[in-house]
Order: structure tokens, then C-alpha cells, then sequence
């Protein structure tokens, strides 16, 4: 008989992880780095009034590859500043400028930022942000937000 | 627009989840939720359950019914899949080793119907024919590099590639060469070394793949998959790139070919939209719904409102009703009448229970 | 008060578009093991079959949780409890229901860790009820929890002080 009978550790191993057929999201393609929207290019833009501008360029270049939460974190809170710049009178004609990549791109940042910033405050303006992004770009850009596997 | 009303059945089985029409299109096989699968046939001006095949025993995934052999083919999640042939005033039923050891998924005759290809949640596809010397189907199977399930899958018109969906976020066309049944194939645009299993090309998509379609040609390659995307490949042109139309809908679950230069998708958003490719883009014509929204005039509405407050007690006049045909998701799409490379009509299941019939006669989208 | 209700609407209609979106759900049989249908939320087996999930927020207290998947979304809401009575009413309202979660179909038995309630939608119920009215219960339900909440909350209050009345005139 086998001596470590006692041993059941063996038992609770999760063997399905050692499939060599599973499907590991890892290891797809590693193309545009991503290292975040530059800061102090929106914040200059931001204090210089040229909002759309700020918008535009903290799209840029999302740090979705990245394993850094923190680093992912700070680009949200860059955008959820830049959005609530806007008057909400304002918000319409910015989204209707918007590309439908940069308005999937705003969506996540958008779901992410209510996610970790809670503020009444902020919350209302990314709200209204959400019901005019939906307006411009229908229930397909909520659903690439769920769908897509580069996270924020 | 075409004014007259689409036609539509309700054949009071449920939710849908695919169907199949014979040559004539006078009968058609239908699967409910359930494990059965029921042959309807056309008679005097309504549909008549003529069969009812249970040899299943899990829901039905998948049905094709060969058109040239009068032949159906169905698959379950109880991982099996049977030829039915029609003998004598009956359906009988034949076991495939498709050799599972997960759900089948979807199932397709070749063009020829020498063979068919089976998908499953054990993330391989069986290719099947019939062997002569031992009376039985058998499969080949096609495993790498496929890492999720199987949803969908669609033959060349030659007989040779297969076109797979999955939920790995990959579209990948293979050589489902066999060379026991098969002739050998002639180079085409997709490659010219073809043996069994080989893979022709990948591509990567922004979410599970819900339908794979071949273009009447064989040339281009289009897919519906859940980031709400129809994506084109022409190999014509460069079977590595893909254009990729985000759209504003909800994801399609369905697409098909209407003319080489024109499809159909239709999904969650309970409405068939039709879609042109001009030039290498895909771009969105219209939906082939028109609400019936102004159909209901005042007349009805006082009578809607309180049958509201009475079914859903609700004080303030709610239409609970989609305006679209369909009251729930479209499951499938199929060729009616027409050629392959002109269909004239189509029509639609979905998980509402009905099956529509859709003309495209003197459609203006269509007019080029 | 005023900015309060202002934010109500935007965050329903958000609401009801994630879930829209969400609930695009079909039968998927399970690969891992056979002949099993289960909701991949729940059975977290297989990565590629989850979506991300998402959540809408109004403030700290109110927001809802859709953690979509191939077959079943779990949606959990966080309901405002702004002071130790409401949240004893929450408390004893939600459990109530959760013990009672067979009559609703959807409801989930034990709310995730954070929400006060988790309904659990697959994709049999989109196919037996329609989707749109699954999510007109949905935020029909999230509108009227917190109105019975400051309604038991009020009559809580009233009771308390007519209590309190009939004991203090004894000592009169």
C-alpha cells in the first residue's frame, strides 16, 4: 500500500489547469505596448482650455498590456479628470467627434472609473458621458467593453 | 421597400434553436429546446407535424438536411450526432462515431454530401463519411491548434476547406481532405498544399465566434462574433487581412451569404441587417425590419391599455412588445429560394419560436 | 436632495443598457465536464467563456455589479443604506427574499461579498421570458427597494414615537 495515504492534498490539485489544450489568455499577441496617455500633455491642454484636444490625446495608447494595476489606475483617474472638464451641455458634441475606436476606448475608462472612484460628483458626469457614448455608439460599444480581453 | 408583411409561423414549439429545409422547401426539420426534432410539412396553407425524431436525449444543437441525398444529419449535447434516412414512410436513424467526449455543437453537409463536419465543446471537429467496407460513418478529427469550443463551421463550395469558429477567439480555415471520399483538390486561394487537418490561415477576433460563412465563390470568408463585429477576408486579395466592422447592434449570431457581394446578419438585436461589401469594406445597409410601429394606430390603444393595467398591472400604457418580427434572439439564418450566389429568400428561427420567410425581391439595397 | 434624484435616471438608463447588453446569452453546454449545462459565472472553469465585468455606480452605497458569461449573468446590487435602521431593513429584507429565491427564479440565494442582493439570469430564463421585461423587472425592482426601504423606514419611525407617546404618559 501507498504510505502517504494520509496525504489528500494530491486530491484538491486543479488538474483541468494542466490542460496543454486550454486556452490561456496570456499568451496572445503583445502588440502596442501601451504605456498610458502622457500626462502632462493632457494637463497642459486641460489648462489651456483645449478640452477635446485633452480628450483625444489621453485616449492615446491605453495601457491595457501592462500587468501594472496601479499604472492602469492613474490613466482612468486621467480620464475621469479630463471628462469632467466638459459642461454637461458640452458632452454631446464632444462624443459626436469621437471615433467609434476611441468611443469603445472611452467606454472602458468610463466603467473602470466608476468602478474605483465613487464620488457622487463623478459619478454624474461620467453617467452622463455613458448615456451620450451609447446614443453615438449603440449597445455594440458596451458590449466590446465586456467582450474585449484588454482590460483597464 | 417591399410593403408586403414577412411572412411568419409560429409553430408552437418553443424556442427554436435551429431548423433545416428539405429541397423543395415543402418540409422543414426544426429543433426546440428540447431533444426532439420535428419535421414539419407544408399542407393545405399551414404547418403539419409530420414527425417527431428522438433518438437524442439532450437538447439538439445542430441540423442540416442534404439537399441532393435527402438526408438529415443532427447532433446533441449528448454528444452524438445520427444520419437520418427517410425509408419507406420513416426516418431512420443511423449512429456517427464522431468519438466525443463533449457536447456536439453544430453540424454542416459537405456540398457534395459525401461527408459532413461535426464542432464540439471538446474543442476538436469530426470530420465524418461513410465507409463501405464496414457499413458505418467515421470520423477524422481536426484538433490543433483549437483551445475552446466549437460554435460554428461552414464548407468551401469545393468540398475541401473548412471554415471553424470557436470560442478562442479564432477563425481558422482547414483542409477537411479526406482522401478515401475526396478527389485531389486543385490549388485555390487559400493554398495549395491541402492534407487532412492542415490549417490555411487564423485570424483573431474580438470575442466568441458565432457563425463562419463562405462566400457563394469560396473567394471571401465572413464572420459574426460577440463584440457585436461582422469581419470579411478575401482571399482574392489577402487571405491574411481582415476588415472589421464594428457596429453599433448587438452582437449577430447568424450571417449568411446572399450574393457574392452581399450579406445578411441577424442576432440579439432580433432584425436581419443587411450588409454590402464594396470595394474591401463591409458597410451597413439597413435593417430588414421595418417596425411595425405605426401599424398599431389609436384605435387599439385604449383597448392595449387596459389589457396592460390587467396582465402587468401596470397604471401607465406600456407596449410590451419588441416593434421588430422577432421577439427574442435570431438563432439562425437559412438560404430559401434563389441560387447560392442570388438568394431570393431567406428565413429566420429564433428563440421567440418563430420561423420568418424574408423576400429580397426588389429590395432598393440590393440594386447593385 | 435635488442632485440626488438628477442622478437617478442617468444611472437606470445606464443600468438598463449594460444589462441589455449583457444579457445576449445562448445555451453553451459545459466542456469541461460532459453532458453538464451550467452557468460559467458560477463554474469559473473556463476563462475565455467570462466576459469582463463591469460596474455602474451612482456613489459609494448604490451601484450594481454585471458579470456577464457565455450562458448566465450574475448582477448584484448594492442598495443605499445611509444609516444603521436602513441597513438592519435591508438586511432583514434581502434575507427575507434570498430564503424565498426559488419563487423568483432569478434570484441568487447568497448575494456576492460587497452587494446586497444577486439575481442570477441564464440563458433558459431570456429564453422562457422576454429579455426586455427581465430588465424592466430588474430596475423595476431597484427603484421600488429603495422606496420600501424609507417607507418601513418612516413607519418604523412613526410606530416608534407613538410607542414612546403611550409609555411616557403613564408617568403624566
Amino acid at each position: 500500500m501507498a504510505k502517504n495515504m494520509q496525504n489528500t492534498a494530491y486530491r484538491k490539485i486543479d488538474v483541468d489547469a494542466f490542460d496543454p489544450e486550454k486556452y490561456d489568455e496570456n499568451e496572445e499577441g503583445t502588440e502596442t505596448p501601451g504605456l498610458g496617455p502622457d500626462e502632462r500633455a493632457v494637463v497642459s491642454m486641460l489648462n489651456t482650455n483645449r478640452n477635446l484636444e485633452a480628450l483625444q490625446a489621453s485616449l492615446l495608447s491605453p495601457p491595457f498590456k501592462t500587468k501594472n494595476q496601479a499604472m492602469k489606475d492613474k490613466s482612468t483617474q486621467l480620464v475621469a479628470k479630463v471628462l469632467q472638464a466638459f459642461k454637461s451641455s458640452e458632452i454631446e458634441a464632444a462624443v459626436q467627434r469621437l471615433s467609434i475606436e476611441e468611443g469603445d476606448i472611452l467606454m472602458k475608462y468610463v466603467f473602470k472609473a466608476m468602478e474605483i472612484l465613487a464620488d457622487p460628483a463623478v459619478c454624474q458626469s461620467l453617467l452622463a458621458w455613458h448615456s451620450q457614448l451609447v446614443a453615438k455608439f449603440g449597445l455594440g460599444c458596451i458590449i466590446r467593453v465586456m467582450t474585449n480581453r484588454q482590460r483597464l | 421597400m417591399a410593403s408586403t408583411p414577412v411572412q411568419h409561423w409560429n409553430l408552437g414549439i418553443g424556442p427554436i434553436t435551429c431548423h433545416a429545409w428539405n429541397k423543395d422547401r415543402t418540409q422543414v426539420a426544426v429543433s426546440a429546446a428540447g431533444n426532439e426534432i420535428f419535421i414539419f410539412e407544408w399542407k393545405n396553407g399551414e404547418w403539419v407535424n409530420m414527425f417527431t425524431l428522438s433518438e437524442h436525449d439532450l437538447p439538439v444543437t445542430g441540423l442540416d438536411w442534404g439537399a441532393k441525398t435527402n438526408r438529415i444529419v443532427s447532433c446533441s449535447q449528448d454528444k452524438n450526432a445520427f444520419v437520418w434516412t427517410f425509408d419507406k414512410g420513416h426516418w431512420k436513424p443511423e449512429l456517427v462515431l464522431v468519438r466525443f467526449d463533449r457536447a456536439a455543437t453544430c453540424v454542416r453537409w459537405s456540398p457534395f454530401e459525401n461527408k459532413f463536419a461535426v464542432g464540439s465543446g471538446a474543442k476538436l471537429v469530426s470530420v465524418c463519411y461513410y465507409e463501405k467496407e464496414n457499413n458505418w460513418w467515421v470520423a477524422k478529427q481536426i484538433k490543433k491548434p483549437i483551445r475552446s469550443t466549437v460554435n460554428c463551421i461552414d464548407w468551401h463550395p469545393n468540398n475541401i476547406l473548412l471554415a471553424v469558429g470557436s470560442c478562442d477567439f479564432k477563425t481558422r480555415v482547414y483542409s477537411a481532405y479526406v482522401k478515401e471520399v475526396d478527389e485531389k483538390p486543385s490549388p485555390n486561394p487559400w493554398g495549395s498544399k491541402m492534407p487532412f487537418g492542415q490549417l490555411m490561415t487564423e485570424h483573431a477576433v474580438g470575442g466568441w465566434v458565432h457563425r463562419v460563412a463562405f462566400s457563394p465563390s469560396g473567394c471571401r470568408l465572413a464572420y459574426v462574433s460577440h463584440d457585436s463585429t461582422i469581419s470579411l477576408v478575401d482571399a482574392g486579395n489577402d487571405n491574411s487581412v481582415v476588415h472589421t466592422l464594428r457596429t453599433v447592434h448587438l452582437p449577430f449570431t447568424s450571417v449568411e451569404w446572399i450574393t457574392e457581394n452581399s450579406l445578411v446578419a441577424a442576432g440579439h438585436d432580433c432584425s436581419p441587417i443587411l450588409f454590402v461589401v464594396t470595394g474591401n469594406d463591409l458597410k451597413e445597409v439597413c435593417k430588414l425590419d421595418i417596425p411595425a410601429s405605426n401599424k398599431t394606430s389609436n384605435i387599439s390603444s385604449a383597448l392595449q391599455m387596459f389589457k396592460n393595467i390587467d396582465r402587468n398591472a401596470a397604471s401607465e400604457k406600456v407596449d410590451i412588445h419588441l416593434k421588430t418580427l422577432h421577439q427574442n434572439r435570431i438563432t439562425q439564418i437559412l438560404p430559401h429560394s434563389g441560387a447560392p450566389s442570388k438568394v431570393l429568400k431567406f428565413t429566420t428561427c429564433g428563440t421567440d419560436g418563430l420561423i420568418a420567410l424574408w423576400d429580397l425581391k426588389n429590395h432598393p439595397g440590393l440594386s447593385s | 436632495m435635488c442632485s440626488k434624484s438628477a442622478t437617478l435616471q442617468p444611472y437606470l438608463e445606464a443600468v438598463r443598457h449594460s444589462l441589455q447588453a449583457a444579457l445576449c446569452l445562448e445555451q453553451f453546454s459545459s466542456q469541461v465536464v460532459d453532458r453538464h449545462n451550467k452557468p460559467e459565472v458560477e463554474v469559473q472553469t473556463s476563462k475565455e467563456l467570462l466576459l469582463t465585468p463591469v460596474v455602474v455606480a451612482r456613489n459609494k452605497h448604490e451601484r450594481v455589479l454585471i458579470e456577464p458569461s457565455v450562458n448566465a449573468v450574475r448582477v448584484s446590487i448594492a442598495i443605499k443604506q445611509s444609516d444603521d435602521i436602513e441597513r438592519i431593513l435591508c438586511h432583514k429584507f434581502t434575507r427575507f427574499m434570498c430564503q424565498r429565491a426559488d419563487n423568483f427564479f432569478v434570484l441568487r440565494r447568497k448575494p456576492i461579498a460587497g452587494y446586497d442582493i444577486s439575481f442570477l439570469i441564464t440563458a433558459a430564463h431570456t429564453e422562457a421570458m422576454f429579455k426586455h421585461k427581465l430588465v424592466d423587472f430588474l430596475l423595476h425592482f431597484m427603484q421600488e427597494i429603495d422606496k420600501e426601504i424609507s417607507e418601513m423606514k418612516l413607519s418604523l419611525n412613526a410606530r416608534a414615537r407613538v410607542s414612546a407617546e403611550e409609555f411616557l404618559k403613564r408617568f403624566n
